[in-house]
């Protein structure tokens, strides 16, 4: 009998206890004082084409570096460019005509010089690292920003599921908004990335949906929005991996990246 | 007419004696009007006194924070006078009076500093980067007793200093360099020079420099 009223009164005990629980995890939604971080996106514009200079070569070994060093703090995106119309010198075969335009919404909001390689934008318009005149040059110009913008608090969680059936993959991902405040309308990137196999051709995009990226609608604070994104994967493009970065509508400063492997 | 004769004498007497000292046309006359850091100085005023009475001699010196010494004592109408550390331009005045009014002569004197200009480069910062084909605006201040006759800006790239521009000094000592854009050959860590002469016979020379980096770029666009 004595047994019988303890286990009541434990649980009665445990549920008073349940109701007094404190919202206090920083990655609960519904914890007004939430917050995450994020992992890093570089994306550096490359042409490995050209081989006479080796201004391209030496990004690409301080991205190596850098991701050596950071691990999955970073996640990293290399857009090969043809810089020069016409001149088949700079010919890179893994160069798509959006990416120019890509490179070009960047170079314009920073402002300070115009499109030219190597040339990193880091979170969108947080970073930029034109130009090399060494590995260790733009190694050291990487951290500093990089280091600045990992102590940054991050409002936002994302979270994606892959699921690939025969060439087509869908992803299906969620955003949540910590935090107090409520977030206006977003959007979300989708960058495909494969390995070719040499350290200069390690993380290679091979397509993107930009310039029509996915539209999300205004997230109030403790909620989280759940969309779905389907792409057909050619046969020539197999890519290894996707990398989803949100930023707002009419921004392209990136509040929040992660990577997924596609199976 | 007696008594008018005496009234013109006491008239003049009153006249002459509300008449200042009168000095010499060469004014204040000293050995030398440029000379180095605690030189001395003989300065000397050649004086007459229209009036019965003594004169008065009162002598100073004006520039720089100490305006210098005269070595005591300094009554008279020949002084010696210390020239101080901080070159410069220095007035030495005199007051010379009698018993009624004074009048003052000055004479300039310039203390040549052997220091070096004080040169001081405000942009860029040390380790600063750029790219081939950017402008590098350079900003300098540049000071010295003795006034700049000249700065220049030097580009130094393995050992080689190349001059890339140089402007006439100024009152204000702020100088600001538009002539150098970043060249492909200055690719990695070049250092940046900022050189100024003093404008006194010494031409003593100061400068300051920083590192910049110069990275490389391929320039270039698909899409106009």
């Amino acid at each position: 009998m004595f047994k019988s009223l303890f286990k009541y009164v434990l649980i009665a005990a445990l549920l008073g206890g349940c109701d007094d629980l404190p919202r206090d995890n920083l990655l609960d939604p519904r914890n007004e004082s939430s917050y995450g971080s994020s992992a890093i996106l570089l994306e550096a514009f490359v042409n490995t084409y050209y081989t006479e200079l080796e201004y391209n070569f030496w990004t690409l070994q301080a991205l190596r570096q850098v991701e050596s060093f950071y691990g999955q703090r970073v996640i990293i995106a290399e857009y090969h460019r043809d810089i020069k119309v016409g001149d088949s010198t700079y010919h890179d075969p893994y160069s798509y005509a959006t990416y120019d335009n890509r490179h070009k919404m960047y170079a314009d909001a920073d402002g300070t010089f115009d499109r030219a390689i190597p040339d990193i934008f880091i979170n969108g318009d947080q970073g930029r690292v034109l130009g090399a005149s060494s590995v260790a040059s733009v190694h050291d110009r990487l951290q500093q920003t990089i280091n600045r913008l990992l102590d940054e608090k991050s409002y936002y969680a994302l979270e994606a599921d892959l699921t690939k059936s025969n060439n087509t993959l869908t992803i299906d991902y969620r955003v949540a908004r910590l935090g107090n405040t409520a977030a206006g309308e977003l959007r979300l990137n989708v960058i495909f990335v494969k390995d070719y196999g040499s350290d200069y051709s390690r993380r290679v995009v091979t397509r993107s949906n930009y310039p029509f990226p996915n539209e999300i609608p205004g997230i109030k604070a403790g909620e989280i929005f759940k969309g779905q994104v389907v792409e057909s994967l050619s046969v020539t493009d197999k890519p290894d991996a996707v990398i989803l970065s949100l930023t707002e509508k009419n921004s392209i400063s990136v509040l929040k990246s992660i990577e997924k492997v596609i199976p | 007419m007696i008594w008018a004769l005496v009234a013109c004498e006491g008239v003049e007497e009153l006249i002459n004696a509300n008449r200042p000292p009168e000095l010499d046309d060469q004014g204040i006359i000293v050995s030398a009007d440029r000379v180095a850091p605690f030189d001395t100085v003989t300065a000397s005023i050649s004086a007459t006194n229209p009036v019965e009475g003594p004169l008065f001699y009162e002598w100073s010196a004006a520039g720089g924070s100490t305006g210098g010494r005269f070595i005591q004592p300094a009554d008279s109408s020949l002084v010696r006078w210390i020239a101080p550390l901080l070159g410069g331009s220095y007035r030495m005045t005199v007051k010379v009076s009698n018993n009624r009014r004074s009048v003052e002569a000055s004479k300039a004197i310039e203390v040549v500093s052997s220091a070096k200009p004080l040169v001081d480069i405000r942009e860029p910062a040390n380790d600063a980067y750029f790219v081939v084909n950017q402008q590098i605006p350079v900003e300098a201040t540049a000071q010295h007793e003795n006034g700049i006759s000249w700065v220049r800006l030097l580009v130094s790239k393995d050992g080689r200093d190349s001059l890339i521009q140089q402007l006439d000094g100024n009152a204000a000592g702020v100088y600001r360099f538009d002539g150098l854009r970043a060249y492909r050959a200055l690719v990695g860590k070049a250092i940046l020079l900022v050189e100024a002469q003093a404008a006194n016979p010494m031409q003593t020379k100061g400068n300051d420099s920083v590192i910049i980096n110069i990275e490389g770029i391929i320039e270039g666009k698909n899409e106009p």
